[in-house]
């Protein structure tokens, strides 16, 4: 994902030093795609143009937007992209789908929803260090797959800096463990991260499909990844088992508690949740194209709270949404489009099968370790617009429930755990680790445990889908 | 002589001491003794610098020992830094019902010997740097009792000039820090540091362990953040703590809850060292965002310096 390092105030001779790197790189790869790979004109401005958005998060994180705004221009003006083209790969309903979520997760925060979970956890009675980090991991997974990893880890960092600072323990390990159960968890669900979304609406996946194909192996690689987390913060999670015999020896609460209402926020969490778990039904009783009752299930949900919570509608729009976010999702989309009208993608399609094969044993681990690197360093919105295509070129036509769609999902969901920088909800939780107890998380120190986090998830999701793969293809077919 | 770091005796001369005075108000010797800086700086509008003196609310005095007091006042059209003291066995009274005169610190009596500075304001620490070569000489043994035993200025002046000590170079954290501050003890309990933070109306305390080093801070924000934790703000509806339902806890167990239940460690304070540039105190109090820095020697606290010790001492002063 993105450096993290505001751009606004670094040195102007490092601002200089990393565009000259950009364009350097994107020149250079652009040159090679044209005289070695054997791009035409067209492919060749589309695959630069490109690079240097991808690049520009990598480098240049606070001008993003403005990239993606110039990029566009430039993709028209050189024919590389029409405006036909860019609305119809703009995805939409993906982005209203996701404004519709975020207002609702507002309405939740509002009605004391998270308030009541936070609550929940902190009542428990008997917490010993593995109960907690277990309770956080599965609560920061299932919250995650049901809303989204940036709501999950804003909530689940409050139970850990909570828990943390009574005990007078390091946060960081916990912080670590709720993050990387949180990315694990957000590939459960369609609504776990917008690269579930963005694939279910590429490949005609419905919700049912994702519980079918994705959860279970979800969960699975969920429970390696604690189990592996807590051996390797064994010593800190024992600590913490210390503190709390300590204070439940004084008879001290883990924090404050009060009297929640929180039966509207679940009738509203679960109206939603169940909305789109039965959207594919309601299409089908109802005759409607796939996904349509999905994407408007958000917004009705979100029209609710609006209605319901009219003093607060304003509000929910104007600061719940991440305008900046949405509006760079949505030209990405659309640009990513231009790699699909030049060809690119068939090309890269056919480049990857000829190294590779067509096999769908050798793709489906090659599509996760592309995908795990690509979104380590680079959004996983990004690599996964941008890849979309590829794997479409290999699958066929959309609705076809295929191994591949599920590989660049797990790759793209775990490979966030592999750096600091690797997943949205990571640069969250270490933003909120920093402004609260100024600290920062050591790369390697994230590296260390990130990638071998990443792998023990990717592996077991790999094992899966060697078992789940012939039986997706049998049903394909 | 290096023009550095100039020997104190070199910013005076035996004209600027009034040696052995009988008493009499402070108020009335500071003005004799910007009389006396006036001799030899023509061009210093003396009457306005003696009500510049008088104008200064609270920071008025500053006592560098018991009984030796600084008063100081910048002065546009100076060149260097002047110097001008009297010495009274009786002492100087600090007249409180005066307008613009409180005397600073907690060991305030009568004044024995009252020094002015009249500073350049193109030199805004060079009164620091002769502060703390002031306070390095006056805590030498017996050093005000010999200058006390003195009325004759030229003797007075040698007393000086045979210490040798010079201005340093710059000022450090040991220069400008407060040493009288409050403090709390690791078994100190919340009810004492709650009646410290309604008493003094100080945002954060140290907290020292029993050695007297510095373990961490008890602040406000750390205490409200305690009764009213960030998970509950969420709530747009107060109902359920409308009558502060979540201080319960705290107001039960005030007594027995020791401070440590609300104590931020390290990250959250910043130290520096006695040593430290006093410039590189104000450059540690911007990037890290704290209103106040302890100063440690081997972690054991010896001061403190606030935002506010450098408004008042570079900038007020």
């Amino acid at each position: 994902m993105s450096t993290g390092a505001s751009n606004a105030v670094m040195p102007g001779r490092v601002l200089f030093a990393r565009f000259v790197l950009l364009a350097i790189i994107s020149a250079v790869v652009g040159l090679l795609t044209h005289y070695v790979w054997g791009l035409n004109q067209q492919q060749t401005i589309s695959v630069t143009v490109f690079l240097v958005i991808i690049l520009s998060t990598l480098f240049f994180w606070d001008f993003r937007l403005a990239i993606a705004f110039i990029g566009l221009p430039v993709l028209m003006l050189t024919g590389a992209m029409e405006m036909e083209c860019f609305k119809q790969h703009c995805s939409l309903d993906v982005i209203l789908f996701l404004i519709g979520m975020m207002v609702v997760v507002g309405g939740l925060r509002d009605l004391g929803f998270f308030t009541w979970i936070i609550q929940g956890i902190l009542k428990i009675k008997g917490m010993t260090g593995p109960r907690f980090v277990l309770i956080t991991a599965v609560a920061s997974a299932l919250s995650a797959a049901a809303v989204d990893e940036v709501t999950s880890i804003l909530f689940m960092a409050a139970v850990v800096f909570q828990v943390c600072d009574v005990l007078k323990v390091r946060p960081i390990p916990f912080l670590i463990i709720a993050v990387m159960a949180t990315n694990v968890g957000s590939a459960g669900t369609m609504l776990g991260n917008p690269v579930g979304i963005l694939i279910g609406s590429r490949a005609g996946l419905t919700f049912e499909d994702f519980m079918v194909w994705s959860f279970p192996v979800m969960l699975l690689s969920l429970v390696t990844t604690v189990a592996f987390l807590m051996l390797w913060y064994r010593k800190e999670i024992h600590e913490l088992s210390e503190r709390m015999e300590q204070r439940r020896g004084h008879a001290l609460p883990l924090g404050p508690t009060v009297r929640v209402p929180y039966m509207k926020g679940l009738l509203l969490l679960g109206g939603t949740i169940g909305l789109v778990a039965l959207h594919h039904r309601i299409e089908l009783l109802l005759g409607l194209q796939t996904n349509t009752v999905l994407y408007m299930a958000p917004l009705v949900s979100a029209g609710i709270v609006m209605i319901w919570r009219r003093e607060r509608a304003r509000h929910y729009i104007e600061h719940d949404v991440e305008w900046w976010t949405l509006i760079f999702f949505l030209m990405l989309f659309g640009v990513a489009g231009t790699l699909q009208y030049t060809e690119v993608t068939n090309e890269i399609a056919f480049s990857l099968t000829r190294v590779l094969g067509d096999q769908t044993d050798t793709l489906v681990p090659a599509i996760m370790i592309i995908s795990a690197i690509g979104s380590a360093f680079i959004d996983n919105v990004i690599f996964v617009a941008a890849f979309i295509p590829v794997v479409q070129e290999m699958v066929g036509a959309p609705g076809t429930v295929h191994p591949l769609w599920w590989a660049l999902l797990f790759g793209a969901c775990f490979g966030g755990n592999i750096t600091m920088i690797g997943s949205t909800a990571n640069i969250v939780a270490l933003g909120m680790l920093e402004k609260r107890y100024r600290t920062r998380v050591n790369f390697l120190e994230w590296f260390r445990v990130g990638l071998s986090a990443g792998f023990v998830a990717g592996f077991v999701a790999w094992l899966a889908l060697l078992f789940t793969g012939p039986l997706m293809l049998a049903g394909a077919g | 002589m290096s023009n550095k770091n100039p020997r104190f005796s070199a910013l005076f001369a035996p004209q600027q001491i009034l040696g052995g005075l009988e008493g009499g108000r402070l108020s009335q010797i500071i003005h004799r003794l910007v009389a006396s800086i006036g001799d030899i700086e023509r061009s210093v509008d003396i009457e306005g610098a003696y009500q510049l003196v008088l104008g200064r609310e609270g920071c008025g005095v500053m006592l560098v020992q018991p009984g030796v007091a600084v008063v100081h006042v910048r002065s546009e059209g100076l060149k260097q830094l002047r110097i001008a003291l009297a010495s009274s066995r009786e002492g100087f009274a600090c007249s409180h019902e005066q307008r613009g005169y409180e005397c600073v610190g907690e060991n305030f009596g009568p004044v024995n010997i009252a020094v002015l500075m009249m500073a350049p304001t193109e030199d805004p620490a060079i009164y620091l740097r002769a502060v703390a070569a002031l306070t390095a000489i006056c805590k030498r043994e017996g050093f005000v009792e010999q200058l006390l035993g003195q009325e004759d200025p030229e003797r007075l002046w040698e007393l000086f000039e045979e210490t040798g000590e010079r201005l340093p170079e710059f000022v450090e954290a040991r220069h400008i820090m407060r040493t009288d501050y409050s403090e709390l003890h690791v078994s100190d309990s919340l009810c004492m540091a709650i009646d410290l933070f309604c008493r003094e109306g100080i945002g954060e305390y140290p907290v020292v362990d029993a050695d007297g080093d510095l373990v961490g801070i008890v602040s406000e924000d750390e205490l409200i953040r305690l009764c009213l934790p960030e998970y509950i703000t969420w709530m747009e509806d107060l109902s359920p703590v409308l009558n502060f339902e979540p201080f319960a806890e705290i107001l039960r167990r005030e007594r027995d809850m020791p401070v440590m239940e609300i104590m931020a460690f390290t990250e959250h304070y910043a130290t520096v060292d006695e040593s430290t540039p006093a410039i590189q105190v104000a450059k540690v109090m911007m990037r890290r965002d704290v209103r106040q820095v302890f100063v440690v020697r081997d972690n054991q606290l010896m001061g403190i310096i606030s935002i506010r010790d450098f408004i008042q001492k570079v900038l007020r002063a």
